[in-house]
C-alpha cells in the first residue's frame, strides 16, 4: 500500500509547486484540483488497510470530492468575473486590494 | 502480479500527465492532460477496490470538472498570452516548496510503513462491491454531513451563477469588461 501514498505525496508536491508558481490563474486553480486528488487518493489507500471491509475513507473521498467540485465551480465563475474586470488571467495583475 | 503492473502502468501515466498539467506551456494541453491525470487516479481507485468512487471520479472529475475548466480556458484568456512565459520569479522558491512537502509526507510514509505492512497482512483481497455499504455508511453516521453538503451544492450553483451572470458588480458601479453589456 506504500506505492499509493507515495504517488499521492508526489502528486501533492506537483500541485503545490503549480499552484505557487503558474502565472495563470486557471493553471492554479488545476494545480489546486490535483492536490484534491492527492488527498483523495490517499484516504482511500488507508481506508483500504485500516478498514478493511468499512468503506469509511471512500465515503470521506466522496464528500472531499463534492467540496471540490463546489469550489471549481465557484473559482472558475470568479475567474469568469475578475478577468471581465482586469482583462487578464495573470495573477499578479490583480491588484485590487494593493495598497 | 497483474495488479501490481498495472498500479505501474496507471501510476507513471497520472504522474506524467501531473507534471504535464503543472509544466504545459499552453493552458488548453493542461487542461486536457488534467483530464487524463484524474481519469488515471481514478483507475487506481478501480485497483484499490473501490468501484463506486470510480464512477464518481469519472463522472464528476472527468466529466464535469475537467470539461468545466476547458470551458474556462476558452473563455477567459487570449491568443497573445500564450506566448507568455507561464512561471513567476518565484521557480526556485516553488521548486523548494514542493520538495519539502514531499520530503515530509514520505518522512512520515515510511516511518509508518511498517505498521501499514503488518496490518496489509490481514486484509483479504477479494473484491466486494462497495455501493450498498457506501450508501448505508452515508445515510447512517454521515447523514447530517450529507444534508449540509447538499445546502453548500446549492449555495455553490446559485453563487456560481450569480458572479459569473456579472450581476455583483452592479453595486460597485459598471465594471471596466462587459459588466454592463452582460448584467441584465
Amino acid at each position: 500500500m506504500t506505492p499509493y501514498l507515495i504517488l499521492s505525496a508526489l502528486i501533492f508536491a506537483i500541485g503545490i509547486f503549480g499552484a505557487i508558481t503558474r502565472r495563470n490563474v486557471i493553471s492554479v486553480l488545476m494545480a489546486v484540483e490535483l492536490m484534491f486528488n492527492a488527498a483523495n487518493l490517499n484516504l482511500v489507500a488507508a481506508s483500504r488497510i485500516l478498514y478493511p471491509g468499512a468503506p469509511v475513507g471512500q465515503v470521506l473521498a466522496i464528500f472531499s470530492i463534492t467540496i471540490a467540485a463546489a469550489e471549481a465551480a465557484v473559482g472558475l465563475a470568479l475567474i469568469l468575473a475578475i478577468y471581465r474586470k482586469f482583462d487578464t488571467v495573470f495573477v499578479e495583475k490583480f491588484n485590487l486590494l494593493k495598497g | 502480479m497483474l495488479s501490481y503492473a498495472l498500479f505501474t502502468i496507471l501510476a507513471l501515466i497520472a504522474l506524467v500527465s501531473a507534471l504535464g498539467v503543472v509544466l504545459m506551456r499552453n493552458v488548453v494541453h493542461s487542461a486536457v492532460l488534467l483530464g487524463l491525470c484524474l481519469g488515471m487516479i481514478g483507475g487506481l481507485y478501480a485497483l484499490l477496490g473501490a468501484d463506486f468512487l470510480f464512477a464518481a471520479q469519472v463522472l464528476i472529475y472527468v466529466g464535469a470538472i475537467a470539461i468545466l475548466f476547458l470551458f474556462v480556458v476558452l473563455l477567459a484568456g487570449r491568443r497573445a498570452e500564450l506566448s507568455e512565459r507561464p512561471f513567476n520569479e518565484i521557480v526556485g522558491a516553488g521548486a523548494i516548496a514542493a520538495f519539502l512537502a514531499f520530503a515530509l509526507l514520505s518522512g512520515v510514509i515510511l516511518q509508518v510503513k511498517g505498521a501499514l505492512a503488518a496490518l496489509q497482512a490481514s486484509v483479504k483481497p477479494d473484491f466486494v462491491p462497495t455501493t450498498n455499504s457506501i450508501g448505508s455508511v452515508m445515510f447512517g453516521p454521515y447523514v447530517v454531513a450529507i444534508e449540509v453538503l447538499g445546502v453548500v451544492l446549492l449555495v455553490a450553483l446559485v453563487g456560481a451563477s450569480l458572479l459569473a451572470k456579472g450581476l455583483m458588480d452592479q453595486e460597485n458601479g459598471p465594471g471596466r469588461g462587459a459588466g454592463k453589456d452582460v448584467a441584465g
